[in-house]
């Protein structure tokens, strides 16, 4: 081979590298850990139509997988559309319009993901209202995914972080709400899905 | 002679409208946008409802900084944040953004789609403290929010709009319909009927001028990088002092490491240990005891959005040993240079999208440079992050370190890194050059070498750039040539530069003046 055609090859994989940098989850292989939380334990987890197992679950599913769906008797059946990646790529200003599913409509349920590979289902009781499912959905996804500023302005007494929480929860914005809150997040132990499971309490729904 | 250099510049013209062409027709070639005024309401209840639940009381143009990691991002981002008439944490405002959809799509499908304007585009609905995740925490960019003044009746033109919009498919090409062309269509139409679309290149940093006239001075949301920064000078301050004060840097050091964490995480991790979240989980739980800690993991405050026009034109002279005085006339359009003043893009990120230079002497016109593209990143590490620093360029350059001064088209890359030294005031670069390009005089050649750039911002109207390069011509039967440079700018006015150069190869030596001036 002549120097050139190894100097050329370098040079591709010089510019590939470029553009490259910020998918490396993409080459890692044909399966990737994922745990999926649900609101309810035990149910039905399925990859293409194939029981895979049951929530909470932790394992490993193909990459090329096209849907997942979650189900329980007395739940609506929840069904999410996988991206090749998982993770998909964050190239630009990308939105990746959610990679296990970033629902906006609350027809059956809703998911979102609150740590790496680690994504929450809602699954919708049949004849639950609306609204109760939205405020729920809303207030434990913003308590999953900000859980660590909540720390922070716990530790500060104060804070935007701190103050949205409190307004979810529909308590007031005084010294004894701050006081419940950090009692819930001691008691979580700092884990993501128990502190937004004992946000959800607090509602009183 | 004077025919040859009136063949290569026709030569070099035709290469270049051939590709502006393939661009543009490959444009033209994809679906129109879709007119934002052409569909109706399905059903009014769903509307009356969805205007209940979004009714706003005031309307944000909110700008996201470049992403250095990321060269498609170097533009900035343009979404819409809406202050409900209900008082609301801002947190929890809505944000309406257009985006394209990247599901099941790879990097150089998006980037081809992207420039072809087949990748599907959205207006998308999300919470606010999503976007202040995705943007100032993953991303590491600051946003600037601008308010902008719209009437009852234009604000609810603009949900109107919206709800009609937000579950159709509208084309995303990354020129002219875009977040920012998308957004701004949406605004202008709510403000005025009779407004017409644009199918042109749009910045997102030009709405913000295309709506000068509605919009008030913006406030500032720092990235992560800054807010730890900041920190982490906190901690040093107090690490010297009395015994409460010492305590209070380890709660902020905690809460430091805690935030650093998140930011680990929320890049493209595939997924945390059993120790890791233990780490994590624990960290949360000891902060939150903390009590009265001065950290800041948000941080707002009003700033001036300094940023220059991005078409730049000027003039100049040249003068050489061995060649006659040559005068100069450049135009630039992109976006920012290394002499150029501006708040809004990372200091050692620049990007233009065209740029000539011609140079006038008595034999003919010749081209010093044409490039249709040219991106250079240059980030020393910051808090968070070791970015690799690199070039990326399109075009036709004169090669001054040639013994015959040979036009050279074709790709010009480089990738390196930067160190930097108070407070990335002095930066020094080293890239590995990489150029297969054409010699107009010995055809295709591959030129490779090292590069060392050093840029010293001595005020903030002078700086000053020295680069040495190294270059090896061919790789079979190698020539080497070496060439510096050293570039000196002086902002004289807001709308007006004087750069002063000195280039010496080893066949001759030039002396560069040149005024160039911003047009609006």
């Amino acid at each position: 081979m002549k120097k050139s055609s190894v100097f050329l090859a370098l040079f591709v994989l010089l510019c590939l590298s470029l553009f490259l940098t910020s998918c490396a989850t993409i080459a890692t292989g044909t399966k990737q850990l994922v745990t999926i939380n649900c609101n309810v334990d035990g149910a039905t987890v399925s990859l293409d139509g194939v029981n895979v197992g049951k929530t909470p679950f932790t394992g490993e599913i193909k990459k090329n997988g096209k849907v997942i769906t979650i189900e329980k008797e007395g739940y609506k059946t929840y069904t999410i559309a996988l991206s090749t990646s998982l993770e998909g790529l964050f190239w630009g200003n990308i939105i990746t319009g959610g990679t296990l599913g970033s629902i906006t409509d609350f027809a059956s349920g809703a998911a979102y993901k609150y740590a790496p590979a680690s994504y929450q289902v809602e699954l919708m009781a049949k004849g639950t209202s609306l609204n109760n499912f939205k405020q729920i959905y809303e207030l434990k996804k913003y308590a999953m995914i900000n859980m660590s500023n909540i720390s922070i302005d716990l530790s500060k007494n104060n804070g935007t972080y701190l103050e949205s929480l409190i307004y979810l929860t529909n308590m007031e914005k005084n010294e004894k709400s701050i006081e419940i809150i950090r009692k819930q997040l001691i008691e979580s132990d700092g884990d993501q899905v128990r502190f937004g499971n004992l946000m959800v309490k607090l509602l009183d729904i | 002679m004077k025919l040859n250099v009136t063949r290569r510049i026709i030569k070099n013209v035709f290469i270049i409208l051939l590709f502006i062409n393939t661009v543009l027709l490959a444009g033209t070639s994809s679906p129109k946008v879709n007119s934002l005024l052409e569909d109706t309401v399905a059903s009014n209840q769903q509307w009356q409802l969805f205007y209940s639940d979004h009714a706003f009381k005031k309307m944000y143009i909110v700008f996201a900084g470049p992403y250095p990691a990321s060269p498609t991002s170097s533009f900035g981002h343009i979404f819409v944040l809406l202050e409900p008439q209900q008082e609301k944490p801002f947190l929890l405002w809505d944000a309406i953004d257009f985006s394209a959809n990247i599901t099941n799509i790879g990097t150089f499908e998006y980037l081809s789609k992207g420039l072809l304007g087949s990748l599907e585009g959205q207006y998308k609905e999300i919470s606010f403290y999503e976007k202040l995740r995705e943007y100032t925490l993953k991303e590491s960019r600051s946003l600037w929010l601008f308010p902008i003044q719209l009437d009852k009746e234009e604000s609810k033109n603009f949900l109107f709009r919206f709800f009609n919009l937000s579950n159709k498919i509208y084309p995303y090409r990354f020129t002219n319909s875009n977040c920012a062309s998308q957004i701004y269509n949406l605004i202008k139409l709510s403000i005025d009927d009779s407004f017409k679309q644009e199918n042109q290149l749009v910045f997102p940093h030009t709405i913000i001028n295309g709506l000068k006239n509605r919009i008030s001075d913006p406030i500032f949301i720092e990235s992560i990088d800054n807010l730890l920064k900041e920190n982490v000078e906190k901690i040093t301050l107090n690490t010297c002092s009395s015994e409460n004060k010492l305590l209070e840097s380890k709660n902020v050091n905690d809460a430091l490491v805690l935030n650093k964490l998140e930011w680990e995480y929320s890049q493209d991790r595939d997924h945390l240990t059993s120790d890791e979240k233990i780490n994590l989980q624990a960290l949360r739980k000891k902060v939150s005891l903390a009590s009265n800690t001065s950290y800041s993991n948000f941080k707002s405050y009003p700033k001036e959005f300094d940023i220059h026009p991005t078409t730049l034109a000027g003039g100049g002279l040249q003068i050489s040993k061995r060649e006659e005085i040559e005068y100069l006339l450049t135009y630039r359009f992109g976006i920012h240079e290394y002499f150029e003043n501006c708040n809004v893009y990372p200091a050692n990120d620049y990007l233009s999208l065209l740029k000539i230079e011609l140079g006038i002497k008595k034999k003919g016109i010749e081209i010093k440079q044409l490039m249709l593209f040219n991106q250079t990143s240059l980030q020393p590490p910051s808090y968070l992050s070791n970015y690799l620093s690199w070039k990326l360029g399109f075009g036709i350059r004169q090669k001054d370190e040639f013994r015959d001064r040979q036009l050279a088209s074709g790709v010009f890359t480089g990738l390196g890194y930067t160190v930097s030294l108070y407070e990335d005031e002095i930066t020094f670069s080293l890239l590995i050059d990489a150029e297969p390009v054409y010699l107009h005089k010995s055809g295709f050649s591959f030129l490779s070498g090292p590069e060392i750039i050093t840029l010293w911002n001595i005020s903030d109207r002078i700086k000053w750039m020295n680069c040495f390069k190294g270059t090896m011509k061919n790789i079979d039967n190698p020539e080497i040539y070496y060439y510096l440079e050293n570039n000196l700018g002086f902002e004289i006015s807001k709308k007006m530069m004087l750069l002063l150069s000195y280039k010496h190869s080893e066949y001759d030596n030039f002396y560069d003046i040149k005024l160039n001036f911003y047009i609006n």
